[in-house]
């Protein structure tokens, strides 16, 4: 039984109809799915008609605050995003921090899902239990920063209240752009999976919120004596670095030590780089030119996020944020440039224009790989010339990507459209995961990421399962008996699934210690969670999504390049190949799914408790 | 003379005061004897990938431990892989 974390409620916002609607939860559903990707995914289940285009207004577009979300808990700060994927045509699920979820909760709800087209540009305003959808036209087009501080500002100056909470697109979503990325609380972003297009299509621009509610808590005094032991294990862990300079403090190791790209996955990161050189590239170096201030998510005491100053160098742009690792690596190793300058104009670029950092600094690899093979040429690129290293023409390229216009038209959408825009020529350096560029982390270091980037219903993420890192050579054992596949893949991805229904920033599970989200879920939830059926039942849902699209294994789609075929040679991961579908085959099989489709049988689904809808739709006789 | 350098704070965790030590050294010297002179205290504790970068190669620390021999002028550099976001 539920005894705390919801708000036992959540809206439906039909922007054809300009109704708002607030329903109560089936508790069930809270017990089953407890928040996140698996919640939006049932949601959206029962809520959208089958095969609808993803930026029809029968698409819905789902934002879930998170049982953690304003409970203190910490680390307990992030929201996800669901919708269908317009790059995938499946599932969508993408997650942020900042402060938007839990002020949502405070609002009085655990949910919001839009549905309908509106006939001109919207924002809503949500308070306390009330949300209304007011006119946009005065910030559509507007980038997402200047729009937000105009929405907030005014909101703030009419209700006489500060910190209200936003989360929105820029003009990319505006577009329908496939790299459009939901945006909020200014430079925090759930930017996977083109979601963002779909709020566009509906034509609302932004959500506002404030609230005033207290979240109830099940055992408080749990959760402050968890709260003890996370602080403590921050204490002998040694983060300083990480609480100084963010995510970007790896980037030096990981471009020597492979696990960012290297020129589109295909090339060793020491052959290209010195250490000085790599060092340049993290944001420990650029902290000490740049950092004006630190920021934190709520209820974060590591507080990774930046604010910087740029002055200096190739541009001299002011203001901005500091890129975390993703965006450094997929715009310097990931196309070989050395120039930090560049990761941080483009990620300011890529904000502001509400576009996924991850898949525009992969779809500029592709295009510099596939110019440098002659497959594209200056014809297509509207004249730029674009080379491996050449920070300036990347970054001509990232502002046609972020106008939309010219040559932007076709690359503001990602690698995949790109390609079959210039009728697949390139095809063979898209390094792309079923459309997806995948985030920087190599498989080739991680095996059970590998199996994720390719066979998650939400293809190409550094966020889905994984088992971990190599670190000694022995451990490339890809036997049944390995530790990168089978039911251990399926153990640790069912605690992923945990992380991001709870709103955990996985983070915290690096440095917190020894308390982890189940504990975190529990006292905040009154829930017992038992992750052996939580997990399967989790992931099948978001899966079972995809399958009603009948999305099977032969859609799963990767570039070997990815997976070591044919492998690097030199550096840590010289030789390795990842033999992808073989651990594919054993995960879906751990979970009692066929082999054939990747679908779930029937019997493992009503085993699993609350699926027998969905095992009557789309499950397979067991043979 | 040969440094050896630790990048992003591995040598906090790792328990050494400093990022940078230089070594005087018959060359070329094993890579195994430079750690054994560095008296690296907390080496098992790390859970991470460690990597060693020597004339324009990176090595696993195993393998380095094993396989390096390091030349005069060099620098070493030890680090981790630390998971990015």
């Amino acid at each position: 039984m539920v005894k705390g974390g919801y708000m036992g409620k959540y809206l439906v916002v039909d922007m054809t109809t300009g109704t708002c609607e607030t329903h109560e939860w089936d508790e069930k559903y809270l017990e089953l799915f407890v928040g996140g990707p698996a919640l939006g995914a049932r949601m959206l289940w029962d809520m959208m008609p089958a095969h609808v285009d993803a930026l029809a207004p029968e698409s819905v577009f789902g934002f879930l605050a998170s049982p953690l979300n304003g409970t203190n808990a910490l680390f307990g700060g992030r929201y996800t995003v669901v919708s269908k994927s317009p790059v995938t045509n499946g599932f969508n699920d993408a997650n942020s921090g900042g402060y938007f979820g839990p002020e949502l909760k405070k609002a009085g709800f655990d949910a919001l899902f839009i549905k309908g087209k509106s006939e001109k540009p919207v924002y809503l305003l949500i308070t306390d239990d009330k949300c209304e959808i007011r006119d946009a036209s005065h910030v559509w087009g507007k980038d997402y920063y200047e729009a937000e501080a105009i929405v907030r500002d005014e909101v703030e100056a009419e209700l006489g209240v500060k910190n209200v909470r936003t989360a929105g697109i820029g003009p990319a979503g505006e577009r329908g752009s496939h790299m459009a990325a939901l945006m909020n609380d200014m430079h925090h972003t759930a930017g996977r999976g083109g979601s963002a297009a779909v709020l566009g299509a509906k034509g609302v621009k932004m959500v506002a919120v404030k609230g005033t509610k207290k979240i109830p808590v099940a055992d408080i005094d749990k959760l402050n004596e968890m709260k003890k032991g996370y602080l403590a294990a921050l204490k002998e862990a040694d983060i300083q670095v990480f609480k100084d300079s963010g995510s970007g403090e790896a980037a030096p190791g990981c471009i020597l030590g492979n696990d960012a790209s290297t020129r589109n996955w295909s090339a060793v990161g020491a052959d290209y780089y010195t250490p000085e050189e790599a060092e340049k590239l993290g944001s420990p170096w650029a902290d000490k030119k740049y950092k004006t201030k630190s920021k934190a998510c709520a209820a974060c005491p590591l507080g990774c996020g930046a604010l910087y100053k740029v002055e200096d160098g190739a541009y001299p742009i002011g203001d901005t944020t500091r890129p975390q690792y993703e965006t450094i690596a997929a715009f310097s190793s990931n196309i070989l440039v050395k120039d930090p300058a560049v990761n941080i104009y483009a990620n300011d670029l890529l904000n502001r224009a509400g576009i996924d950092t991850i898949s525009a600094g992969g779809t500029v690899a592709w295009a510099i790989e596939a110019f440098e093979n002659g497959d594209l040429t200056e014809e297509d690129t509207d004249g730029i010339k674009l080379a491996w290293g050449d920070g300036d023409a990347a970054i001509e390229l990232v502002k046609k990507m972020c106008s939309g216009e010219g040559c932007g038209e076709i690359f503001q959408h990602g690698t995949k459209y790109a390609c079959e825009a210039f009728g697949g020529r390139g095809a063979q350096f898209m390094t792309t995961f079923s459309g997806i560029e995948p985030g920087q982390h190599d498989p080739r270091l991680m095996p059970g990421l590998g199996r994720a980037y390719k066979w998650d219903p939400v293809p190409g993420r550094h966020v889905k399962g994984t088992t971990g890192y190599v670190i000694e050579d022995d451990k490339y054992n890809f036997g049944e008996d390995g530790p990168h596949t089978g039911a251990t893949d399926v153990e640790w991805t069912s605690y992923t699934e945990l992380e991001s229904a709870a709103g955990f920033c996985q983070f915290g599970g690096i440095y917190g210690g020894q308390f982890t989200a189940v504990e975190d879920v529990e006292a905040v939830t009154g829930l017992a969670v038992d992750l052996s059926t939580y997990g399967p039942r989790s992931f099948l849902m978001r899966l079972a999504f995809s399958v009603r699209e009948g999305i099977e294994r032969k859609d799963y789609t990767a570039n070997p390049r990815n997976m070591g075929e044919p492998p690097l040679k030199g550096g840590p991961t010289d030789g390795v190949t990842i033999p992808v579908d073989e651990l594919g085959e054993r995960f879906y099989e751990a979970l009692g799914c066929d082999k054939e489709h990747f679908w779930p049988y029937k019997d493992t689904l009503t085993a699993l408790g609350g699926l027998d809808d969905v095992a009557e739709e789309i499950g397979l006789d067991r043979p | 003379m040969i440094t050896v350098k630790f990048l992003s704070g591995l040598e906090r965790r790792l328990g050494l005061s400093d990022n940078l030590y230089s070594f005087e050294e018959p060359v070329p010297v094993p890579f195994r004897s430079l750690v054994e002179k560095l008296n690296i205290r907390n080496l098992d504790s790390i859970t991470r990938p460690l990597f060693v970068n020597c004339e324009k190669e990176t090595l696993t620390f195993d393998k380095a431990l094993a396989d390096l021999n390091v030349p005069d002028g060099e620098t070493v550099v030890i680090f981790m892989i630390n998971g990015g976001g």
